[in-house]
């Protein structure tokens, strides 16, 4: 299989961004009034930057309405950013007219959350995962068809499940189909977003091994999209941590784990629980919720809900520092 | 009678639904109890019968194609199978309340929130409208949502996830019920919204005292809020006993098998490489295996396990368990470790 080519991926040594995101803003505006003007802006995703190398798996982590999916489509052009740059090997995606970006669809896949409502129910297995393959002119016939019987075997499904359509399998089968489907086309990287959320505890941990192995056979490079941080941190190389249209804090998974620096990561972490009953925790309740993405607050997003927050957190947007090598944080109270 | 502090004594409930594929089990023989003041939690994973086990309780099971097929719900001693509709509402109102996963589903989106708390107090309590409303500001408040006189005037969707949660317990509250059946309460909520809830039910229920029914599919919930758990497998309980022993002994391979599958936060520093998933599917309730139902998924499981469907013995204490090798699955874990 020629995706087997791309295990160098993995070098380490390998420095140079497969996706490089700058400044990335999506604004959604809110039409109101008798003329549908423009009124106000819901600003799902603010000012957004990372990289990713390749064969790097990168979670993305926060809150509900943090813009988590909306940057991941944003990249992916799924829908258009208000601003920024996306650099795909160096070329800037958000720039190619219809036409140019046909050629990097292929390259740039996605998973979804929902196995049951991504899969349309009228096709075959076969024809879901071919699909792709044929849109791209990449194989049809007998070889497309050993292609998907390859990819199903992958996946940790059968040959044999090819005939047969998306409702007669279960939540966990239905994801690796979707998985299936993304690999189909050797894309270099794939956004997943909520790949697990819906799936029942022993069968998450199935998909999560699998995608753990295909990380290691495909060397693939992946956006993980997650509430669930402890999920994140098993599959994840790096973890950003984003609220409300900004990124928080970036760090590689280990270290954010063991060593959060950002007072919103350090909530958030101490929020999981923890299946002991013996481990007795200071938790740390963050009060009220997420505010509104019409209207955030001025200066450190969080500082409405900040335990540590003081005047000054209302004055200025707090700079992504890096405090250690990859380590990154957006505080202007922790050093 | 015995005397004792049980204030809900599940005994062999069964809950069948006649579909036209053939009768779902749904809760298939589920025996438990709930003591008065104590969280009981039950665990499994969907479709295992939790939410069919509670709607049974508070006798809301659509009939048809539902059915109470046997047992009883003893609830401070009298029957609730045997209850009239009649009985039961006033039982709903009075001594059991209940909330759901999805908080919008259960508020009616044109009545202010104000209003729907007030209502069930006046139909329950006969208070005046304008008692009603001064209790369910009050109970906005005891809920821990700010400003409550302002929100008392909102509408459902002019509030957050957790601010509709915080109104359901209040609404559920509101009747002093003696039992709270909360069927996975927080699993629509972010973590950091899912703490204050869980923070304020173990507040709540250290003022009021009421016994809570805690309804997840999440085991790190479990931990965090129950005294007891039953763990349910394929409509049926396949371990009970107090939170410690479950989480730290557990006897039963699914229950072993779904606490090695869960990944944790506290153990990044330390973690294996891989989870330790539980292989296979959750089974089809209309198909279910023959003798123990999590054979096929069971890494201990023996030609004898296919035979009958184990009984529910205690292991000592008081720690229930459903498995015909638990004795001896203990003794290889002992040599292992
Ligand atoms: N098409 C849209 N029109 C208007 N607002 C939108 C649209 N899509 C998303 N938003 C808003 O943008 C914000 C970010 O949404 P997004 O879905 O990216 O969050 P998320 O972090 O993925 O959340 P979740 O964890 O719930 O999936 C939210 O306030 C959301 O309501
Ligand atoms: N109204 C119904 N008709 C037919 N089957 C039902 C109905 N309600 C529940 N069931 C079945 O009963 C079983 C247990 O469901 P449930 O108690 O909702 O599971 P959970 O543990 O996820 O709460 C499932 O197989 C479900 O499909
Ligand atoms: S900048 Fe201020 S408000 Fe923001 S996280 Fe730091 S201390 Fe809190
Ligand atoms: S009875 Fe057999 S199959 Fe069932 S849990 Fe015990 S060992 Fe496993
Ligand atoms: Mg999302
Ligand atoms: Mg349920």
């Amino acid at each position: 299989m020629s995706s087997m080519s791309r295990a160098d991926n993995r070098n380490p040594n390998a420095t140079k961004p497969l996706l490089e995101v700058k400044n990335l803003q999506k604004y959604f505006p809110i039409r109101g009034g008798v003329f549908s003007r423009v009124v106000g802006n819901v600003k799902a995703v603010e000012d957004v930057s990372f990289t990713v190398k390749p064969g790097e798996v990168v979670g993305l982590v926060g809150e509900s309405g943090s813009g988590k999916t909306t940057a991941g489509r944003s990249i992916l052009r799924l829908i258009e950013p208000t601003g920024g740059e996306v650099l795909f090997e160096g070329v800037d995606v958000t720039k190619l007219s219809k036409n140019q970006m046909r050629e990097y669809r292929k390259e740039m896949q996605i998973i979804f959350q929902d196995p049951f409502a991504s899969l349309n129910p009228r096709m075959t297995v076969g024809d879901i995962i071919g699909e792709a393959l044929t849109i791209h002119r990449l194989a049809k016939g007998r070889e497309k068809e050993a292609k998907v019987a390859d990819l199903l075997e992958r996946t940790g499904l059968s040959a044999a499940h090819m005939r047969r359509y998306p409702h007669e399998f279960s939540g966990g089968q239905r994801q690796r189909i979707g998985i299936a489907r993304a690999l189909a086309v050797d894309p270099k990287f794939i956004v997943a977003d909520e790949p697990v959320s819906a799936l029942d505890v022993s069968i998450q941990a199935q998909v999560v091994n699998l995608l753990q192995d295909l990380k290691e056979e495909f060397g693939l490079t992946l956006l993980f999209i997650a509430h669930d941080l402890a999920v994140v941190e098993y599959i994840s190389d790096k973890v950003i941590v984003m609220y409300l249209g900004r990124i928080m804090e970036i760090a590689p998974a280990k270290e954010l784990y063991a060593n959060p620096i950002h007072p919103y990561t350090e909530a958030l972490l101490s929020a999981v629980p923890i299946p002991d009953p013996t481990l007795k925790r200071e938790r740390i309740i963050l009060q009220g919720d997420i505010p509104s993405p019409i209207n955030p607050p001025s200066g450190c997003v969080f500082r409405t809900r900040c335990p540590i927050a003081v005047k000054e957190c209302a004055d200025v947007v707090p700079p992504l520092e890096e405090v250690s090598p990859g380590h990154f944080k957006a505080c202007i109270r922790r050093p | 009678m015995a005397k004792s502090e049980k204030l809900l004594d599940v005994r062999g409930l069964k809950t069948y639904f006649d579909t036209d594929e053939g009768t779902v089990k749904a809760v298939d023989g589920v025996s438990f109890h709930i003591d008065k003041g104590e969280t009981l939690a039950v665990v499994g994973e969907s479709g295992s019968g939790k939410s069919v086990t509670s709607l049974s309780i508070m006798r809301l099971i659509p009939t048809p194609p539902g059915r109470i097929a046997g047992g009883e719900m003893l609830f401070n001693g009298q029957d609730l199978v045997k209850k009239s509709e009649r009985e039961m509402r006033q039982i709903r109102g009075n001594d059991i309340s209940m909330i759901f996963q999805e908080p919008m589903t259960s508020l009616n989106p044109v009545y202010t929130v104000g209003d729907q708390i007030a209502e069930a107090i006046v139909l329950h309590q006969g208070k005046t409208q304008k008692q009603a409303m001064k209790m369910a500001t009050e109970m906005l408040e005891l809920v821990g949502i700010p400003e409550p006189a302002k929100r008392v005037k909102n509408y459902p969707h002019q509030m957050s996830g957790g601010m509709r949660q915080r109104v359901m317990i209040a609404m559920a509250l509101s009747c002093g019920p003696q039992l709270l059946i909360a069927d996975e309460p927080t699993t629509a909520l972010d973590v950091t919204i899912q703490a204050q809830i869980l923070e304020l039910m173990k507040k709540l229920q250290n003022e009021i005292g009421m016994s809570i029914l805690f309804i997840t599919h999440d085991l790190g919930v479990v931990a965090e809020i129950a005294d007891r758990v039953v763990v349910m497998y394929a409509g049926r309980a396949v371990e009970e006993g107090d939170v410690v022993p479950i989480f730290t002994k557990p006897k039963m391979p699914y229950t072993m098998g779904l606490l090695n599958s869960v990944p944790r936060v506290d153990k990044a520093a330390v973690h294996q490489e891989r989870l330790e998933a539980i292989p296979g599917n959750v089974p089809n309730p209309l198909y279910l295996p023959e003798g123990c139902a999590f054979h096929p998924r069971c890494k201990f499981a023996i030609e004898q396990c296919k035979a009958a469907i184990p009984d529910l013995v205690d292991s000592g204490n008081g720690h229930m368990v459903r498995c015909i090798r638990w004795d001896e699955i203990q003794k290889e874990q002992a040599v292992v470790a």
